[in-house]
């Protein structure tokens, strides 16, 4: 079966995927190694993106392929399954007040996910109190913010100044993507990083992660 | 030399006194500027149109001609790519941008209409999906069609009569119509990742659907410079970029069609601005077949602009690419080092406009867009 999931991704073969899982279920595979497969074929088309070798569109794909995969697998890996998976590190995601763009954001998520990565979408238009509030009950490493236009800005500065003015902006790493982002919104914001690449983005992540003393999220 | 010489100038990339400025999309920061909201600048027409002039006085002036006439036609913005739009005063609150909609709102089952009756009737027919019309207006223009033909009056007219302000100043308008390429509007229309899927999914029907769309395409470039007077079409891509599908998906989906968009526009005297969102390095080396000093390629930033100079060589008149992020959140001392950054490396042998990276952001510090001006203006003087 990995062959036949490995062939499916590297094809893009969208159409096949669900098929391809519920023979594998039917066959007694275990929901966790499949689900695990996935993630190894999203990581590779992770890194033949970085490399130029595939573009965003075939990200769109695979990542598309990956949803299936998750909505027909979750189901079926018990809770205790998926509370034993580690994870390299929490991040709580959103696009702030006054942006709906969701499109960098949600590629910028399957990638983190399959990186190993626990992200807590918290959606669009999120006003910036919504951000503390998921920072104080998730306690994640990084909180990301997305934007497509330049009048984000001050609800991303926003919420950096909340988690500020709270004492928890030391407890975690702040990241800033999309089309109207750069050096300059990244200083003005106060964040400590910046990336119009949703890859890059998680590399940059990864490396937060290695920097930090806090180790391991479970 | 006026202005509009000094464009043209750079457009066929001749050796100029200093790089043309067309700024684009001035309305939103002009919006700003006057403390008009944006539901005041799509309701109000002509408080816009105002606004960007009194910008432009204070500014003393932003450039050699004015991009756009007039503010932002939300209409004719949703109905050209066939997309829904979140307005300001009535989805969001006055204040807020407006923002498009990702979403498919033509469905996959809808290509054959195109491939069967081209552009103009297919998006006629899609139109309820997009524009939303109530039976009050149903009631007072007879039928739909001919509530969407009293509106494309209603933009044309007021693109000539701001048009006619802009004279009366004495400052030439550039830009008299904008079309979308066959795959920007069917990307738009379709959504992002459902057209990827189509293009993985049902190429030849996609293929077909993208040279269905051409001809009238083309038309609505020509009739909208003719309707306007105006000899320069902007032609919107973004979607089909070496950032998005590999140079064969390129290859058979926009630049065929889009070479043949370019050489129609130039055949009928007719200048195309291209409108070149996300990273298009990979493609330019095709630009090259484009014809020679005819054509301008505005960059927004995304794409390196110094790179993209080395490649063209002056094929093509580039345009950009002053970042949004830094006119919102640089220093005028960061943007006067990249003008000129700029202007000596794109800009010193001809063929290149400064202008913005995609559009001047509504929330540009007016320093940092008068040093931008500025600092082009009194280049080797």
């Amino acid at each position: 079966m990995t062959h036949r999931i490995a062939e499916a991704f590297q094809k893009l073969r969208i159409g096949e995927i669900e098929g391809i899982i519920h023979q594998a279920m039917k066959e007694g595979s275990s929901p966790y190694v499949l689900i695990r497969e996935c993630q190894d074929e999203m990581a590779k088309i992770g890194k033949k993106f970085e490399s130029g070798e595939y573009f965003l569109g075939e990200l769109i794909i695979s990542a598309k392929m990956f949803e299936k995969v998750v909505q027909i697998l979750s189901p079926e890996i018990k809770k205790e399954e998926q509370a034993s998976q580690k994870t390299i590190g929490k991040i709580v995601l959103g696009t702030p007040k006054g942006d709906i763009h969701d499109l960098g954001k949600n590629i910028f998520a399957v990638l983190a996910r399959v990186a190993g990565f626990e992200v807590i979408d918290i959606g669009v238009d999120v006003v910036p109190g919504r951000f503390l509030e998921q920072v104080r009950i998730e306690n994640p490493h990084i909180v990301g913010m997305s934007g497509l236009i330049t009048t984000v800005y001050p609800s991303m500065k926003e919420v950096v100044d909340l988690l500020r003015q709270h004492g928890l902006r030391d407890n975690v790493k702040i990241i800033i993507g999309g089309g109207a982002t750069g050096e300059e919104a990244r200083r003005f914001v106060g964040a400590d990083a910046q990336t119009l690449d949703a890859a890059e983005g998680v590399r940059i992540c990864e490396t937060f992660i290695a920097n930090s003393n806090r180790g391991e999220t479970k | 030399m006026t202005g509009i010489e000094r464009l043209k100038a750079c457009v066929a990339c001749k050796e100029v006194d200093r790089p043309g400025i067309l700024p684009s999309y001035m309305d939103r920061f002009s919006a700003t500027q006057e403390g008009l909201t944006f539901a005041d600048i799509l309701e109000q027409p002509d408080r816009a149109s105002e606004a960007m002039r009194k910008t432009w006085d204070k500014l003393g002036s932003w450039g050699d001609a004015v991009y756009y006439a007039g503010g932002t036609d939300i209409y004719y913005l949703s109905i050209k790519h066939l997309t829904r739009i979140k307005l300001p005063g009535k989805d969001l609150p006055r204040d807020s941008y407006w923002q498009i909609l990702e979403a498919p709102n033509v469905k996959r089952e809808d290509y054959d209409l195109l491939i069967n009756k081209g552009w103009n009737i297919f998006s006629l027919e899609m139109l309820p999906r997009i524009w939303e019309i109530t039976d009050l207006e149903i009631k007072q223009y007879g039928t739909i069609a001919s509530y969407h033909k009293a509106q494309a009056e209603r933009s044309l007219k007021q693109y000539r009569r701001d048009t006619e302000f802009w004279r009366e100043k004495g400052v030439e308008v550039f830009v008299g119509a904008s079309v979308p390429s066959p795959q920007m509007g069917l990307s738009c229309a379709r959504s992002l990742p459902e057209y990827t899927l189509d293009l993985y999914e049902i190429p030849d029907k996609v293929e077909a659907a993208t040279w269905a769309a051409l001809p009238d395409l083309i038309q609505n470039g020509i009739d909208g410079c003719k309707a306007t007077g105006i000899p320069c079409v902007a032609v919107i891509l973004e979607r089909g970029s070496g950032a998005y599908y590999p140079l064969s998906f390129f290859e058979r989906f926009e630049f065929p069609q889009l070479k043949k968009m370019i050489e129609a526009f130039v055949k009928n005297g007719i200048t195309p601005l291209m409108h070149l969102d996300t990273d298009w390095t990979k493609n330019l080396p095709y630009f090259k077949e484009f014809p020679k000093g005819k054509v301008i390629a505005s960059l927004d930033g995304t794409t390196n602009i110094f790179n993209a100079k080395r490649i063209l060589q002056n094929h093509v008149c580039l345009m950009g690419d002053v970042p949004a992020s830094l006119l919102v959140a640089g220093t005028p001392g960061e943007v006067e080092g990249y003008v000129r950054r700029l202007m000596e490396d794109v800009g010193e042998q001809g063929g290149f406009i400064l202008g913005t990276g995609c559009s001047m952001p509504p929330n540009a510090k007016f320093e940092n867009v008068k040093v931008m001006i500025d600092t082009c203006k009194a280049y080797r003087s």
